[in-house]
């Protein structure tokens, strides 16, 4: 079975740059669990990590770089329901990135719909419709980091 | 001109695998106030996620058995 090696970088009390290097790493670990892994290491030490510090998974069979983590993405319904009147609704989002989220890719012209992002005890949605929004799908998407890729979710909105 | 003195810390986290397999993972500079339940919770997410493998055959982690804070300090004698 092909191992991982997994390094963080973090800093010290003097702004030195710290790695730590993990290894027998489980390639069938998810990225997410890797990272709380690294997180809660580090949690043990006076060094600070922050998103910007990379966390390297390399193959060691091959020494080839794996690349980036890929994101935890997803929202709590993907489809929804347009009622025909002024409407505004909260979605929660999942997601376990450093990334930003904007809202594009209308599959219409003139939706009738303006998404929102807001942090509140987690990362939710948010959704306005005025009269006369049409059935459309659109996407959000999570930018891509030094540590994480890009990620997207299409959302789609339906009639009554 | 007087000795110069430098402290480092490491912490050595001992990890066993349920094949005898142990590693050991050093962290530099350990905080100081590191409590047992930081480690036990430490060990149960190890258990629970094993993102980390026994080097033989991939078996599974087991426990934390020993954690070990190191404190050296070196003393660069003045012989001049």
């Amino acid at each position: 079975m092909a191992k991982l090696t997994m390094q963080l970088k973090a800093k010290d009390a003097f702004d030195k740059s710290v790695t730590t290097s993990f290894t027998s790493v489980n390639p069938e670990a998810s990225d997410s669990d890797k990272l709380q892994l690294a997180k809660a290491m580090n949690s043990l030490t006076s060094n600070t990590y922050s998103s910007t510090d990379l966390i390297k998974t390399i193959n060691l069979d091959t020494e080839t770089d794996a690349g980036k983590l890929t994101p935890t993405f997803s929202i709590a319904h993907s489809t929804i329901t347009l009622t025909g009147q002024n409407m505004y609704a909260f979605e929660g989002i999942t997601y376990d990135g450093d990334g930003k989220f904007f809202a594009g890719d209308y599959s219409v012209d003139i939706p009738g719909i303006s998404l929102g992002f807001l942090n509140q005890g987690g990362w939710n949605l948010l959704i306005q419709a005025v009269p006369g929004a049409v059935p459309c799908t659109c996407k959000i998407m999570a930018t891509e980091t030094d540590t994480y890729k890009a990620a997207e979710i299409t959302l789609t909105f339906v009639t009554t | 001109m007087a000795d110069t003195l430098t402290e480092t810390r490491t912490l050595k986290v001992e990890t066993y695998y349920v094949d005898g397999d142990t590693r050991v993972i050093t962290l530099k500079n350990p905080k100081n106030n590191i409590t047992t339940q930081e480690i036990i919770n430490l060990q149960t997410m190890l258990q629970t996620k094993q993102v980390l493998i026994g080097d033989r055959n991939g078996a599974a982690f087991g426990k934390i058995p020993k954690v070990t804070k190191i404190t050296e300090t070196r003393a660069n004698l003045d012989i001049s």
